[in-house]
C-alpha cells in the first residue's frame, strides 16, 4: 500500500490527519481515531463514519478522490446528497454534523432546483484547503 | 503475504491482500473479524460504478452480523490491468478498502 500521511490544523485548534491510499486513490480524514457506533454514504464517494451518541465525526472517506477534483468547464462539482439512503434516526444528526465544523471545513452544502420543478436537491462540494494531497 | 481470491456474480476474480486486510480492521474496526462478510459483498453484493472513476466499484450488501447499528458492508474494487515482459495484459482487480455502515431498512 501506498500510503500518504499528513496532519492537519482545523479551525478548531484541534488536530486531524489524513492518509491518501495512492494506489487505491481513496483519501480518510481521520478526525478522532476512536471506534465508531455509525457510518453512512454521504453521497456515491464520501463515507462519514462518527459517534451515536456524541454526534461527534471520525472521519471522511472520500472514493476515487483523484477524480472528483478533476477540473471542469463549469466550475466545482456538486454530488448529491444520499439523504434517501439515511435511516430515519441518524437523518438530524448527519445534518447537524455537515452544518458544523470540522465536516464544514471539507464539505460546502449547496440545492439544486431542476427546472420545471419544485424540489431542491441536497447536494455536497469538497473543500480542498491547501494541506490536501494534490491529486495523482 | 497472503491473497485471498473471491468472483463477483458476474465471474471477475478480485483479490484482497492481507495488508490491506489489516489495514481495515485498524481503520474500519466494525469489521473487525468480518473478513467472510467482506469477501462476500464482493461474491453477492450489488455493483455500482463511481460516476467520476469507470475502473472503480462500490459493492453493497446488508449484513445481520456486524455489531448494532451496523447492518451493511460496502467494498470498492479498482479494475485495473498490468502489463507483463511478454506483451500480455491481464486484469489486477483488488479490495481497495471496505466500511460497515448503517442501511435504510
Amino acid at each position: 500500500m501506498n500510503l500518504e500521511k499528513k496532519e492537519l490544523k482545523l479551525d478548531t485548534g484541534k488536530t486531524a490527519w489524513y492518509e491518501y491510499d495512492r494506489d487505491g486513490d481513496v483519501l480518510e480524514i481521520i478526525f478522532q481515531p476512536d471506534e465508531a457506533t455509525g457510518a453512512v454514504e454521504l453521497t456515491e464517494s464520501i463515507i462519514l463514519r462518527f459517534d451515536w451518541e456524541t454526534n461527534e465525526p471520525l472521519s471522511l472517506s472520500i472514493i476515487s478522490f483523484s477524480r472528483l477534483l478533476q477540473a471542469n468547464p463549469y466550475g466545482e462539482v456538486h454530488f448529491q446528497l444520499l439523504t434517501d439512503e439515511w435511516p430515519d434516526e441518524v437523518r438530524e444528526k448527519i445534518w447537524k454534523m455537515l452544518q458544523t465544523t470540522p465536516l464544514s471545513e471539507f464539505l460546502k452544502l449547496s440545492g439544486y432546483s431542476p427546472a420545471h420543478t419544485h424540489q431542491i436537491i441536497p447536494m455536497a462540494t469538497i473543500r480542498q484547503p491547501y494541506l490536501m494531497p494534490q491529486a495523482a | 503475504m497472503r491473497k485471498w481470491y473471491v468472483h463477483d456474480s458476474d465471474g471477475r476474480e478480485i483479490y484482497l491482500t492481507e495488508e490491506r486486510w489489516e489495514h481495515i480492521q485498524i481503520r474500519h474496526s466494525e469489521l473487525k473479524n468480518h473478513l467472510d462478510d467482506v469477501l462476500n459483498t464482493v461474491r453477492r453484493g450489488k455493483r455500482r460504478q463511481q460516476p467520476q472513476d469507470p475502473q472503480a466499484f462500490v459493492y453493497r450488501l446488508r449484513c445481520d452480523t456486524l455489531r448494532p447499528p451496523f447492518n451493511g458492508i460496502l467494498v470498492v474494487v479498482v479494475f485495473h490491468f498490468e502489463a507483463h515482459a511478454n506483451g500480455n495484459v491481464i486484469p489486477n482487480n483488488f479490495i481497495v478498502s471496505a466500511w460497515g455502515i448503517v442501511m435504510r431498512q
